[in-house]
């Protein structure tokens, strides 16, 4: 399975579930066959059950998309386990994370004056969500290209994942608003929260991480499993919100 | 063999009661089981069923109450009703000639 | 412009466990009681309705049943030297918002404290001398004894349905109790929940080692139950959505299903939602409160509802801030340490926790109960438990619950796995199932510098000052966390895991990552104005027609969850307003 590309890894599993994305987000006709592996933004694979599934995005611009694309594959790379971030939705959910009410800010205190503060007192950016991942994205772009001379979705994969790291860790400074690390620790968090979320938020896609893991998803009536499923593992097909509606 | 207990039935009914009536009193969190007994599931004009109940094509008499009290997801599964069932047979057999009588 | 409305005998501000409790006490006794809810109404159907109340991201991570901070928060910093910062978004509290409050979103563990927190200061005194106890560390013993309280804890365990097993009845002990347990009346209303593998595994280890293992006191329901209002409760299918959710099989116990619908049965009883209390009016001697101002937040029309009795039931830090808006009491100030209103601000120390990673064991994390779990109080409330030997004030409850194993906030994999990656995928693959937790709960004492007060900078969206949070974790905090953490990591050991993680260190406190929604203290109960800002009933001391109810009255915090104490003391209060102010008006004594 470890050398095998998307579009066959879509194409040899079969499974229920997950068109509601491509009735969600549909406009884009063209096949799978027509559209070259990779490139960013308006591409439709295969669902696994056949149909289209779409990657349009609303939010991100091309070069945001294949940012968020190339940063997902690498938080989430494709293995035995699980397709890779962005064939599990990931970039998808992120885009219209963004997009979305999150995104603009909802639930946020947004009056000033700010300050930058110290890590214990939380986001203090005059930013929305969305307006800090796009600035994250150009700072770190802008690095790359100062560092690299090239975009970070045109490096190679050692090299992402290096800049990666070099965010993660503190070990870079971006110029601009955005601190590197801080942008690092929302991408990867809103990334996380895609991978694992319910799939009709757009990630998840075919429940890849819940089957990964062993979580059963929404139904969850225990009250006899509790006891009988002591030390004992619970295999059964995951049910998400987007199964049963 | 002993005979299903109409009292028994109701005292295990305190299982139900948290969200069913069998007399369609109160503003409940479940559909009224008054006349469940003969019923198609999720046929109630003013309850809003999930899908899985409206699709299930199950009317209800002893046989499919007792199968559905037995395991509710196992038999209808994806309907929305929380109760993990009823694992004792005659506990099942009780309730149900409880609410035969008190739905009428 | 305002419309004044006709006079009622009580405004209820806020309408969650507290104010639910007064509501239907008070307007069941003949009183006209009018509540002021500033969110909106919901119900367990179809609101808290299987597929969607499983959402994890909607709920637990977006906070849909929570304060909204855009309109309202707080700010914070460590000392009063630093610049104090708004939280933005909720993280490491979650105030609710709503009918029910977060009566609503609680896991639902239900202590009831124990003599030493009622004799806080008095207990260390008498058995360590004044001098064990720090001059900033103001304690103070509760007004009232858990003698005094016992009948109005089992009414609140009656009420919310609350399933454990009793360790002391009458004074006798009782076999898998807690031993440690305040002599009770009779029994839990349900039999404890069934344990997970997990607390199976920490109950056997920790009996083999000496200790006292027991079932941790829980408002979810074991079994069907009818309270005694009439109030039915479904049986707990042990779902893993508690803290965050509602509950829809009606088995957490929760004011939305018992004492707010007995209340609206009343004719006397009148909920108005989206109505949001910007301040308590008082008259011109400042004694006396007349009612409250509140904008109904669906249309911004601004009301006045004159009341005889106004009782703030608005969540532990609402109450502290309208308090401070209206000028009832004396504000506190941290410098001269003069003034009342403010201090005491405590929360809840963790971080002494261990995760246990096992080759061969599968623990299915996502087969849970908000509270159900099995703990150990012989850091706690056992009053032998030698405090000079940690020299710190208080202790620490070692627990294995298992609330949830929702998977965005429960992915454990082993110290030094990376966060992403092929590497990472693999352990949270692997260990998902395999990992169970020891937590470590600790008590937290007071301190002169961790206090609210009155922002001067920032504003919420009625143009009033938002309230000032100064807030550390203390040496004392560090030293309990230390020494019961290491207790945990012995009892971690001898279950033999192929590794485990922690404990780790009581760093400073972190407003970001969510800790508990234990916010204690700012409007403290006490024996005389001198000292507190409510006398035993909860009534201000200043204007003594206002009520003040929740965990905002404590002038400490218990490692035992507040929420056993906080309806405890509601039935108190209710029932001093029926039998003795209703009759004469003024300063119970």
């Amino acid at each position: 399975m470890k050398n095998k590309n998307r579009r066959d890894f879509l194409k040899t599993v079969g499974t229920v579930g997950a068109t509601g994305i491509a009735a969600a987000v549909g406009g884009d006709t063209s096949v799978a066959g027509q559209s070259p592996a990779g490139s960013p933004a308006g591409r439709v694979l295969l669902d696994p059950a056949g149909g289209p599934v779409s990657h349009a995005y609303t939010f991100l611009t091309a070069p945001e998309a294949a940012f968020i694309e190339a940063a997902v594959d690498r938080f989430i790379p494709a293995d035995d386990l699980t397709p890779g971030g962005t064939d599990c939705g990931v970039a998808v959910f992120i885009d219209r994370q963004l997009a979305g009410a999150w995104g603009s800010g909802d639930r946020t205190y947004m009056q000033g004056p700010w300050q930058k503060g110290v890590p214990t007192q939380g986001y203090q950016s005059p930013l929305t969500p969305a307006e800090f991942f796009r600035a994250g994205i150009a700072a770190t772009n802008a690095y790359c290209r100062k560092t690299l001379q090239k975009d970070f979705d045109r490096l190679t994969v050692e090299q992402q994942n290096k800049v990666l790291q070099d965010m993660e860790q503190g070990r870079v400074t971006f110029e601009g608003t955005v601190p590197a690390q801080e942008f690092f620790n929302l991408l990867l968090g809103t990334a996380m929260q895609g991978f694992f979320a319910d799939p009709i938020y757009g990630g998840n896609r075919d429940k890849a991480a819940w089957k990964m893991i062993g979580f059963p998803g929404v139904i969850a009536i225990y009250s006899e499993h509790i006891k009988t499923y002591r030390n004992k593992k619970y295999d059964v097909e995951p049910k998400s919100i987007l199964d049963l509606s | 063999m002993r005979g299903a207990d109409v009292e028994k039935g109701k005292a295990l009914f305190e299982q139900c009661a948290a969200c069913h009536s069998v007399d369609g009193s109160g503003d409940l969190d479940g559909p009224s089981l008054k006349g469940v007994v003969g019923r198609k599931a999720g046929s109630l004009e003013d309850y809003r069923y999930s899908a899985a109940m409206k699709r299930s094509d199950v009317t209800w008499d002893a046989t499919t109450l007792d199968k559905y009290l037995t395991d509710p997801q196992a038999f209808i599964p994806g309907n929305r009703m929380a109760f993990a069932g009823i694992v004792d047979k005659s506990e099942r057999d009780d309730l149900i000639a409880y609410l035969t009588v008190a739905t009428k | 412009m305002t419309t004044r409305l006709r006079e009622v005998d009580v405004v209820i501000v806020g309408l969650g466990w507290t104010g639910g409790i007064l509501a239907k006490e008070l307007s069941e006794a003949g009183m006209r009681v009018v509540a002021l809810e500033r969110g909106g109404m919901r119900g367990t159907n179809p609101d808290f309705a299987i597929p969607q109340i499983r959402d994890e991201l909607k709920y637990a991570v977006r906070n849909h049943l929570m304060q909204n901070p855009a309109r309202d928060t707080l700010t914070f910093r460590h000392s009063p030297t630093e610049p104090s910062l708004p939280m933005r978004q909720l993280g490491s509290f979650l105030p609710g918002e709503g009918l029910g409050g977060a009566g609503v979103h609680w896991n639902g563990v239900t202590w009831r404290w124990t003599g030493i927190d009622h004799a806080a200061r008095s207990y260390y005194e008498q058995r360590y001398g004044k001098s064990f106890i720090p001059s900033d560390m103001p304690i103070q013993d509760w007004p009232m004894t858990y003698a005094e309280l016992e009948p109005y804890y089992d009414k609140f365990e009656r009420t919310a349905g609350v399933s454990g097993k009793a360790g002391n009845i009458r004074g006798t002990k009782q076999t898998g109790g807690n031993f440690f347990e305040q002599p009770r009346d009779r029994d839990y209303p349900l039999p404890a929940l069934e344990p997970s593998y997990s607390q199976i595994l920490f109950n056997d280890a920790t009996a083999q080692m000496g200790y006292h293992p027991f079932p941790r006191p829980c408002a979810n329901a074991s079994r069907a139950y009818t309270n005694p209002d009439g109030s039915h409760l479904g049986a707990c299918v042990y779902c893993g959505h508690c803290e965050r959710f509602g509950c829809e099989a009606n088995a957490k116990g929760s004011p939305h299903i018992t004492v707010i619908p007995k209340a609206m049965a009343q004719p006397s009883f009148e909920l108005r939602t989206h109505s949001w209390v910007t301040k308590v009016m008082l008259d011109s001697t400042k004694k006396k409160a007349i009612g409250v101002a509140y904008t109904d937040v669906s249309t911004g029309e601004e009301y006045e509802q004159p009341a005889a009795i106004v009782a703030l039931c608005a969540y532990a830090i609402n109450n502290v801030h309208l308090m401070l808006l209206s000028g009832i009491g004396t504000p506190y100030d941290a410098t001269t340490q003069k003034g009342i209103v403010g201090k005491n601000y405590c929360y809840q120390p963790g971080g002494g926790g261990v995760t246990l990673f096992f080759e061969d064991r599968i623990f299915n994390p996502f087969m849970a109960t908000g509270a159900f779990g099995i703990a150990i109080d012989d850091f706690h409330a056992n009053d032998q438990f030698d405090r000079a030997a940690m020299s710190a004030l208080g202790g620490a409850t070692i627990n294995v619950g298992q609330s949830n194993g929702r998977p965005i906030g429960y992915r454990p994999v082993p110290a030094g796995t990376p966060r992403w990656g092929a590497a990472w995928k693999k352990a949270t693959a692997k260990w998902y199932l395999r990992a169970m937790n020891i937590g470590v709960t600790a008590s937290n004492m007071p301190n002169r510098y961790n206090a609210y007060d009155l922002d001067p900078t920032y504003k919420n969206v009625f143009g009033q000052p938002l309230l000032r949070l100064t807030y550390n974790f203390l040496e004392n905090d560090k030293k309990v966390i230390g020494y019961v953490a290491q207790k945990a990591a012995e009892i971690a050991r001898s279950l033999k895991p192929a590794s485990m993680t922690g404990p780790g260190m009581l760093g400073d406190y972190n407003i970001v990552p969510y800790q508990s929604t234990h916010n204690t203290g700012g409007a403290i109960m006490g024996s005389s104005p001198g000292n507190s800002a409510l006398n035993k009933y909860l009534q201000s001391w200043d204007v003594p027609n206002v009520f003040v109810l929740g965990a905002s009255a404590f002038p400490h915090n218990s490692a035992y969850n507040p929420t056993g104490p906080v309806g405890a003391l509601a039935y108190w209060t209710a029932d001093a307003i029926k039998t003795k102010f209703r009759n004469r008006p003024g300063l119970m004594t």
